[in-house]
């Protein structure tokens, strides 16, 4: 349900905040075009408009902040001033400003809530220097990032009607937009699986989008329309396009969060940058990277169980022998044929628990 | 026998475990250090008779939560082996023999793969991410791009799959 009067309010930029305000669930798109976009230059591209009542109160009022923080939201202001000094009749600014605290209230109630990447957002805005916001002047908040601060997590955090919003939404709040390519298109022809695909393939094509593969899961699940699962669009998804769902984190991510938020890898070490191969037969499934295989799989055990389930009467040592049983299971199986031998010759007894812990502890002492 | 001694080999292996978990939360005591260099000197005896059963229980019950806390990022993970060059690692939970493990280049860890074929064409389907020790700081991929002498049987073993391309469906 694109909203054709986003335009208007861009052109009129005092009247952006007004539509905000009337239409509360449509702010962040309004935000894209209306506040944080223009000021970069003036708006060409259509507009992302979001679906009806597609973000939940507590977004929008961050996004009403922020709206409030750029130059569209300070017109606006100016044009609050106390009456007399400006040309708004009196009870349409005491309207407004009822309004305003309102939004300020619920504002007020979001704060606290689990959306630190649009407070971060709003952060950015207000610390930048309107002309800074201009990609490469360390104002970047690049598409491939928001998704996955916003997806990343356990509890869901983002809710939309229309689940093509899961990615439209985003494209006023990211700076990438316009290397994105990312059309934002709501008619039928357009299918949830369409939508995340092309998104998916934009992302991953940009700097540092690779991080994007730590995102899809198994089973695939699609929050649908009216956010019932849709089983068909899964199942059109190919097998590196995540869902935009809230997805656990992955483990890597979650051991560099044990460790005071430094990253502990680089298998790949000098390896130049990531590389998407167009794919010749134009099948839009397919994804074509460039890498190297490192080994087959030969042998598999049970998985890791976690932690100790809550009121077990086990110290927890008998709960863990398990895994270290099936772990030494492992070390006795000799490979086929062992051709090489580890590149560090790690002793035995050290890789079992530095493979348990992730490495997170050799990380710290070094 | 030879289950008994793969019991004790393990209760070995999980105090070590236990006791690096608890060293870099509450930082080492003396006793425990001293224990631990006994360990690692005999480990196939170890000193788990020597330490008692209730001094055992009882450090358990200090240290699980702290256990279980770093078991619990490793939840659902699945442990493997791999078939060349015998690397030690874990996977994603469908993980199975056959899979594949790449490192994609620019990527910030090592991702699973499955090989599938389809009317003779063959192409990936995308797993999730894996951990592999060994090749975790760049090992693999400094074989490729400068030929340092210690990683050469690595080279040699990838050498044919130099920047291969990966289809993923």
């Amino acid at each position: 349900m694109p909203r054709a009067y986003f335009m208007e309010a861009v052109d009129q930029r005092s009247r952006s905040l007004h539509y905000s305000c009337t239409h509360g669930w449509a702010a962040l798109g309004s935000l894209g075009s209306g506040s944080s976009k223009s000021i970069l230059s003036p708006l060409k591209a259509p507009c992302s408009s979001c679906g009806d009542k597609i973000i939940d109160a507590k977004l929008f009022s961050l996004a009403h902040s922020v709206i409030l923080m750029t130059f569209a939201g300070r017109r606006a202001l100016a044009l609050l001033s106390p009456p007399g000094g400006t040309n708004v009749p009196q009870d349409e600014y005491e309207a407004q400003s009822k309004r305003m605290t309102e939004q300020n209230k619920l504002f007020d109630a979001a704060r606290d809530s689990c959306l630190e990447s649009l407070s971060r957002l709003r952060r950015r805005c207000q610390s930048m220097p309107a002309d800074s916001i201009k990609k490469g002047n360390g104002g970047d908040y690049p598409l491939g990032e928001l998704v996955q601060d916003l997806y990343s997590t356990e509890t869901p955090r983002v809710m939309a009607t229309d689940p093509r919003d899961r990615i439209f939404a985003l494209l006023g709040l990211c700076t990438d937009r316009g290397e994105l390519e990312i059309l934002t298109d709501y008619t039928d022809a357009q299918t949830i699986d369409l939508v995340y695909n092309q998104a998916s393939r934009a992302i991953l094509g940009s700097k540092g989008g690779i991080r994007l593969l730590e995102l899809p899961r198994f089973p695939k699940t699609v929050i649908g329309h009216g956010g019932v699962a849709d089983e068909a669009a899964a199942k059109r998804l190919p097998s590196w396009v995540p869902g935009f769902k809230h997805h656990p984190r992955s483990f890597a991510r979650s051991l560099a969060e044990a460790s005071r938020n430094q990253w502990l890898y680089s298998p790949v070490g000098k390896l130049p940058k990531a590389e998407i191969i167009i794919n010749s037969s134009g099948d839009l499934r397919i994804l074509s990277l460039r890498g190297i295989l490192v080994d087959s799989i030969c042998f598999t055990n049970e998985t890791w169980k976690g932690a100790i389930p809550a009121g077990s009467k086990d110290a927890g040592h008998g709960f863990y022998l398990h895994h270290f049983t099936e772990v030494e299971e492992l070390y006795g199986i000799s490979p086929d044929e062992p051709r090489g031998k580890l590149p560090n010759d790690t002793p035995r007894d050290e890789l079992a628990y530095r493979v348990m812990l992730g490495d997170v502890i050799y990380e710290h002492n070094s | 026998m030879e289950s008994m001694r793969k019991l004790r080999r393990a209760a070995y292996l999980i105090e070590l475990w236990r006791r690096i978990i608890s060293e870099l939360q509450n930082g080492t005591s003396i006793e425990e250090n001293s224990a631990m260099q006994e360990m690692q000197t005999d480990p196939e005896l170890g000193s788990m008779e020597r330490l008692g059963a209730s001094m055992k229980t009882l450090l358990w019950q200090r240290d699980a939560p702290l256990c279980g806390n770093r078991l619990e990022v490793m939840r659902d993970k699945r442990p493997f082996r791999t078939k060349e060059m015998g690397l030690y690692g874990v996977g994603p939970r469908l993980t199975q023999p056959g899979d594949v493990i790449v490192l994609f280049r620019g990527a910030w860890t090592p991702y699973m793969l499955r090989p599938r074929g389809d009317r003779g064409e063959s192409y990936f389907e995308f797993l999730r991410e894996a951990y592999c020790h060994g090749i975790m700081d760049g090992e693999a991929a400094a074989g490729q791009s400068q030929k340092n002498a210690s990683h050469l049987k690595i080279t040699r073993q990838l050498i044919t799959v130099h920047n291969s391309n990966f289809a993923l469906r």
